[in-house]
């Protein structure tokens, strides 16, 4: 795979649209990969390493086709509740290349993947509805912050990957994925977009992503649906009582202390 | 209206009473590796013998073989009073350990240790799966209670899980830790004219300086297998690191919530074998006063000896001669 060998400030320097300045929208608002792309290259100073292999050119252009499936099978589903569908998309096509947590920080090649392939698909989950109300602006800045990725866990493919990495069972493989998004396409939405945060931000270490899996399960795949503030002070509780949990309390213990419903 | 304030002690904890100590079983290795009494064992590079130098990365997995011993004045009789009366602690703590990485958030399985089994005969097996991990792993442990028990003491805690050990932690480095130039200090090519190297923004309280190599040097100096730049930056360091250490005790207005300012501290504090506290107290005196300024040629002279140190400059020194001489 090919890397950007800059830092972050170089592409905040370079790319980043400026409220006070239309021009600098265009690259992320025009939706064209390919003017994106030419625009990066023609940046003075833009340096990358690494090549592309055949096998890595399929898995991009399979997780393109699965997510325009997804796209196209989902029209009248908003497309932040098919986070969990692109989690699995992503983390099982990742996967056939053997990515694993060692590539997490690797920044520079999760941009390239992500600015080079991914605008249309960043555009439709976090920059239309802003477009679409003429926020030309704040759907620029959108893209540019999920492309680019300033807070680099944010980055489009990564976030998605290790979503799927935390909770993806070598024994049940996508099943609780799976069950998470049925819940996430229902009428009521819950608190996914915290859990995703959650996952991608705070620390959780715990053997075989136990604590993940058991608080995504507990909180949004029972009969009851916990809201984005049921999650977020789950995970806030959570911390507080980590030096007891230890990380491998049973489910209970986490039904009784950690994953309480407000309402 | 008064308020009463009613302190609530946390129950009665150990810590570091029961000694981790390890083994790195590499694949194809004929011995093992020990982990130093220090608890950290560098692998990156490790000279296993004359002819052998390690790359953990070229390994897809290596094995850890843990042992645990008492420390030489505890033992588990000690542990009666953090327990019931009625209860015995053999019985109803245990030791569980695992091992983890902070970088990459993998963590393997947990092992569960009766405490009567500890001798320093018991061993544990880990595999370490390469491709899961960064930088460090670490090896952690803890005594737990496992049962509920019913007590209104707060000096004992009742509930299962809850941690009245901590074992003091092993550590294994498994990459480069680019410390220098990479994380803490930004280093980048730029336009200085006939200077081969600058430093630039000593004069800025709020943000680090930044050290520029010349642009007609870049396509030499971003590479990493030429022994020539290598020599160059080891010899620059001592330099850039004390303008670095002039700035951040006299003109940095210090914010600890800046990450950078932050690791500075941290760098520093390595380097110069000092603790993070007097090194803060140090920078918020008054500038330039006598006390600060004595202080810092103290912490100048500590830092050029620490770099050394820790940084096995003598070993890399060496290496780059023994290439040359080849």
């Amino acid at each position: 795979m090919k890397r950007y060998l800059n830092s972050i400030d170089f592409f905040k320097n370079h790319l980043a649209p400026k409220r006070e300045d239309p021009l600098t929208w265009n690259a992320f608002n025009t939706k064209s990969q390919t003017k994106l792309v030419t625009t990066i290259d023609s940046l003075p100073g833009v340096s990358i390493e690494g090549e592309v292999s055949d096998l890595e050119r399929q898995i991009i252009s399979q997780i393109k086709t699965e997510i325009a499936n997804l796209k196209e099978n989902h029209p009248n589903i908003n497309p932040d509740r098919l986070d969990i569908d692109l989690a699995i998309i992503f983390h099982r096509n990742l996967k056939k290349l053997n990515w694993a947590r060692y590539q997490i920080e690797d920044y520079g090649m999760w941009r390239w993947l992500s600015m080079n392939f991914f605008l249309n698909e960043v555009f439709w989950r976090w920059g239309e509805n802003d477009f679409e109300k003429r926020k030309f602006y704040e759907s620029s800045k959108s893209c540019y912050d999920r492309l680019v990725g300033e807070r680099s866990r944010r980055l489009f493919p990564l976030r998605y990957f290790i979503t799927g990495e935390r909770l993806y069972d070598t024994h049940f493989g996508y099943s609780l994925l799976e069950k998470l998004a049925i819940k996430s396409k229902e009428e009521r939405s819950g608190g996914f977009g915290n859990l995703f945060n959650n996952l991608t931000e705070t620390k959780l270490i715990s053997p075989n992503d136990y604590t993940s899996k058991t608080m995504s399960k507990i909180l949004l795949t029972g009969s009851k649906l916990a809201s984005n503030d049921d999650v977020q002070y789950a995970f806030v509780r959570y911390n507080a009582y980590s030096r007891r949990l230890l990380n491998y309390a049973s489910e209970s213990i986490f039904e009784k202390e950690i994953c309480l419903f407000n309402s | 209206m008064s308020e009463r304030i009613i302190k609530i002690e946390p129950y009665k904890t150990y810590d570091d009473i029961i000694r981790l100590s390890g083994k790195v079983i590499l694949p194809n290795l004929t011995s093992e590796i020990n982990i130093p009494e220090n608890r950290n064992l560098n692998l990156f590079k490790y000279e296993f013998n004359e002819n052998t130098i390690i790359i953990p990365r070229e390994y897809e997995s290596f094995d850890l073989k843990i042992n645990l011993s008492w420390r030489q004045d505890s033992h588990i009789g000690m542990l009666d009073s953090i327990v019931l009366d009625v209860e015995n602690p053999a019985e109803v703590l245990a030791l569980r350990i695992q091992i983890q990485c902070e970088k990459t958030k993998w963590c393997s399985e947990q092992k569960k240790v009766e405490l009567g089994s500890v001798t320093k005969r018991t061993a544990l097996n880990f595999q370490i799966p390469l491709n899961e991990v960064r930088n460090f792993i670490k090896v952690v442990a803890f005594i737990t209670r496992e049962v509920e028990g019913k007590n209104t003491i707060l000096e004992i805690p009742t509930s299962s899980l809850s941690i009245i050990s901590t074992c003091k932690e092993l550590s294994i480095q498994i990459d480069e830790i680019k410390d220098i130039g990479g994380e803490y200090l930004p280093i980048s090519s730029g336009n200085i004219g006939d200077l081969s190297f600058d430093i630039q923004g000593l004069e800025n309280p709020f943000e680090l300086p930044r050290i520029l190599y010349s642009e007609e040097l870049k396509e030499y100096l971003t590479r990493d297998d030429l022994p020539t730049v290598n020599a160059s930056i080891l010899t620059a360091l001592f330099y850039f690191l004390d303008q670095y250490l002039k700035w951040v005790i006299f003109t940095c207005r210090l914010d600890l919530s800046n990450k950078l300012h932050k690791s500075i501290i941290d760098m520093f504090s390595t380097y110069c074998n000092v603790s993070r506290e007097d090194l803060i107290e140090v920078i918020n005196k008054e500038k330039f006063c006598t006390e600060q300024t004595q202080a810092f040629l103290e912490l100048s002279q500590k830092l050029f000896k620490g770099l050394q140190l820790q940084n096995k400059y003598k070993k890399e020194l060496r290496n780059l001669f023994k290439t040359d001489a080849k």
